[in-house]
């Protein structure tokens, strides 16, 4: 068990373990210091799917990733969609191509 | 609720294609909390893989894929990637993990466009996005899901009772021309080109009506299907309609149902098999045999594997299955 400190840490930003989990090697994760308003975090935790055991910080920034992802999905639709079937279509040969070059590596 | 795992190239469609097809219905359902995405690592690495790909620049541009794929992180239960050690049950292996993934997780759907995945005979309900977005709605009161016309032209109406989601305990109600009717049974025979026609066996008599074509049907028909292709946990019924001995071998007519769809699928036996069945009597074996071979055979079968069965008579080449 680690200090008062620490624990207190681990209730806000997450352990390091999940951490760990959550920010792969490849994705940079950069520490801030924020103050948030508590309604907002609390309603961002009730809308979450988690089991209610996620830090603050982890609901803050699952909430944000949501709601961009979702701007971005918005936007990539403005871009243009394609038909049904051009749209599956496209997306089961890309994904095959794909499997095959993971299969191959 | 709901939980599935969802093909990435669904999530792919999703995110280049109309938002009204089934795919981007799917997405709004996701967003809207009425189910739970299952996903795992490689399932993650596999769309952000794909999306980065040339061909999607147009649209992932500008960091919108990693913001799309975040979201779909953010908001799903992430799984640990399921060993793939099992017997591979799909067409292409490649495909598998995502088997072992809905086995793993025990997903209540596997959720997929492509056909390797929708075609293949598992023991897990794989649907495509426009068939699991319409299971999602769960009336109490019943939902509309078919408008059609029989033979003589009159309305009929179908609605579902119960959750589409446990097909098994649903029950179908009706009306003929806007009086309620009883429905006691609701049955899709297979034939080339009769996919939006189903026989109706109600206290007023037997009808056969064809599905209206506005648009609402697509949805209907797709809560249809999923009601209709329901494949019982207890195997499919079997039953010999007819048996004959032609060009050398028997061949048996028979009959495979759910009580809601049914085919008939053809099996061919040279004489030596038949022996070994009846140990040598040169009698054809009994229809009871052959329908308990066939309903081992089928016993996982989804139902477009066995319409493709009814098309091609299968020749039983060894001896008799056991349960």
């Amino acid at each position: 068990m680690g200090s008062k400190w620490s624990r207190a840490c681990a209730a806000r930003i997450g352990t390091r373990a999940e951490r760990k989990r959550r920010y792969p090697e490849r994705m940079a994760a950069r520490k801030i210091n924020l103050t948030l308003d508590e309604g907002l975090v609390r309603q961002a935790r009730e809308q979450d799917l988690g089991d209610g055991t996620k830090s603050d910080a982890q609901v803050v920034e699952d909430a944000l990733s949501v709601f961009l992802g979702l701007r971005a999905l918005d936007d990539a639709r403005a871009q243009g969609t394609l038909a049904p079937e051009a749209a599956d279509e496209l997306a089961v040969a890309e994904v095959r191509a794909a499997r095959r070059a993971r299969s191959r590596a | 609720m709901i939980r599935a795992v969802v093909d990435p190239s669904v999530l792919v469609s999703a995110f280049i294609g109309d938002p009204e097809a089934g795919p981007g219905r799917l997405v709004t359902a996701w967003r809207d909390r009425r189910f739970v995405l299952v996903v795992s690592p490689l399932l993650l690495d596999e769309l952000a893989d794909v999306l980065g790909r040339p061909k999607f620049e147009r649209w992932s541009s500008q960091g919108r894929a990693p913001a799309y794929i975040g979201a779909l992180r953010a908001r799903s239960e992430l799984r640990p990637d399921a060993p793939s050690a099992q017997p591979i049950e799909v067409r292409d292996p490649d495909d598998h993990y995502l088997v072992a993934l809905s086995r793993e997780s025990e997903a209540d759907f596997l959720v997929s466009v492509d056909r390797d995945l929708l075609d293949a005979e598992l023991d897990l309900p794989v649907v495509d996005p426009a068939v699991f977005v319409a299971g999602l709605h769960d009336s109490a009161e019943g939902e509309h899901f078919f408008t059609g016309r029989t033979q003589a032209g009159r309305e009929l109406r179908l609605h579902y009772q119960g959750s589409i989601n446990h097909p098994a305990g649903v029950t179908i109600a009706g009306t003929l021309d806007g009086g309620p009717i009883e429905i006691l049974g609701v049955t899709q025979r297979m034939a080339k080109g009769a996919d939006n026609s189903v026989i109706v066996r109600t206290d007023q008599g037997t009808f056969t009506a064809v599905a209206d074509t506005d648009p609402p049907a697509e949805a209907h028909s797709a809560a249809l299907r999923l009601y209709l292709e329901y494949r019982p946990s207890g195997g499919w019924q079997t039953e010999v309609e007819r048996s004959r001995f032609e060009d050398g071998e028997w061949r048996f007519d028979v009959l495979v149902t759910n009580e809601r769809v049914s085919a008939t699928v053809e099996l061919r036996m040279s004489e030596a098999v038949a022996k070994t069945w009846t140990e040598g009597a040169p009698t054809p074996p009994s229809d009871e045999m052959v329908a308990e071979h066939a309903a081992v055979m089928l016993r996982g079968a989804a139902w477009p594997a066995i319409q493709k069965r009814a098309l091609h008579p299968t020749t039983v080449l060894g001896g008799r299955l056991r349960r």
